[in-house]
């Protein structure tokens, strides 16, 4: 089965944007063609959005979201720092790693994200990084939205 | 690991089908079906519902998704201090 880890950006505006990739890409986890990697660092990243943005139910309502997507496996902190020697050097930006270790600990097969200075980095050679729009046309299958970013 | 046994009124059709999902080897026993059956429902109750909440959201331009980048670095830099602290 193909493996994918969505970045935080793919949550948020797939929870917010109704005409946006990334809200394709949140139905169609629903169908489980594909596994979702999670961690926990991405989920306290989206945790914490939601509550300075929208607020706490609306942060409960979207880690109950989270917690609940079929075919989905949570890596942990524990799991994702066995990788943090192996590409520390790759990424710019520190705090971006535990993504990174997450993807190779997930042995995903897809970074999905609207950030583009992370894909940028070194390690854009390991990582199969992919716009929310690619993911949707390249390994669903169908046309994406014209969106910024291909968010 | 901490579970409740809750009792649940089947038909006797949807009793029976789930029995054959198990036969063929789909499911181990009924109960993961059950639990399974009530993620997904769980999951698509609450899509459904953060959908109506941003139904009248307008789209998003690129100056928003810059600050969307930006605010999520912010959120990212103070998370890793905590975990950083924790795992080295």
């Amino acid at each position: 089965m193909l493996t994918a880890y969505f970045d935080t950006n793919v949550f948020i505006i797939g929870t917010l944007q109704p005409d946006s990739n990334s809200r394709l890409i949140l139905r169609e986890i629903k169908k489980e063609n594909f596994k979702v990697i999670l961690s926990d660092y991405l989920i306290d990243e989206v945790m914490h959005w939601f509550k300075i943005n929208k607020g706490k139910d609306f942060a409960s309502m979207e880690r109950l979201f989270i917690m609940s997507l079929p075919s989905s496996v949570i890596v942990n902190d524990f799991e994702w720092s066995l990788f943090i020697d192996d590409w520390e050097d790759f990424v710019a930006d520190i705090d971006d790693l535990p993504h990174i270790c997450s993807y190779f600990a997930g042995e995903a097969n897809y970074f999905v994200t609207a950030n583009r200075r992370l894909t940028e980095m070194k390690i854009k050679d390991h990582v199969n990084f992919m716009s929310a729009k690619e993911f949707i046309e390249n390994v669903c299958g169908y046309d994406g939205i014209d969106t910024v970013n291909g968010i | 690991m901490n579970s409740n046994i809750d009792v649940v009124r089947l038909s006797a059709k949807d009793s029976a089908m789930i029995d054959k999902f198990v036969r063929v080897g789909e499911f181990q026993n009924k109960s993961e079906f059950v639990t399974y059956a009530i993620k997904k429902a769980i999951n698509e109750v609450i899509l459904r519902e953060l959908e109506e909440k941003s139904r009248t959201t307008s789209p998003m331009a690129q100056k928003d998704v810059d600050n969307l980048l930006t605010e999520i670095k912010e959120i990212r830099k103070k998370l890793w201090e905590g975990y950083a602290h924790r795992i080295f």
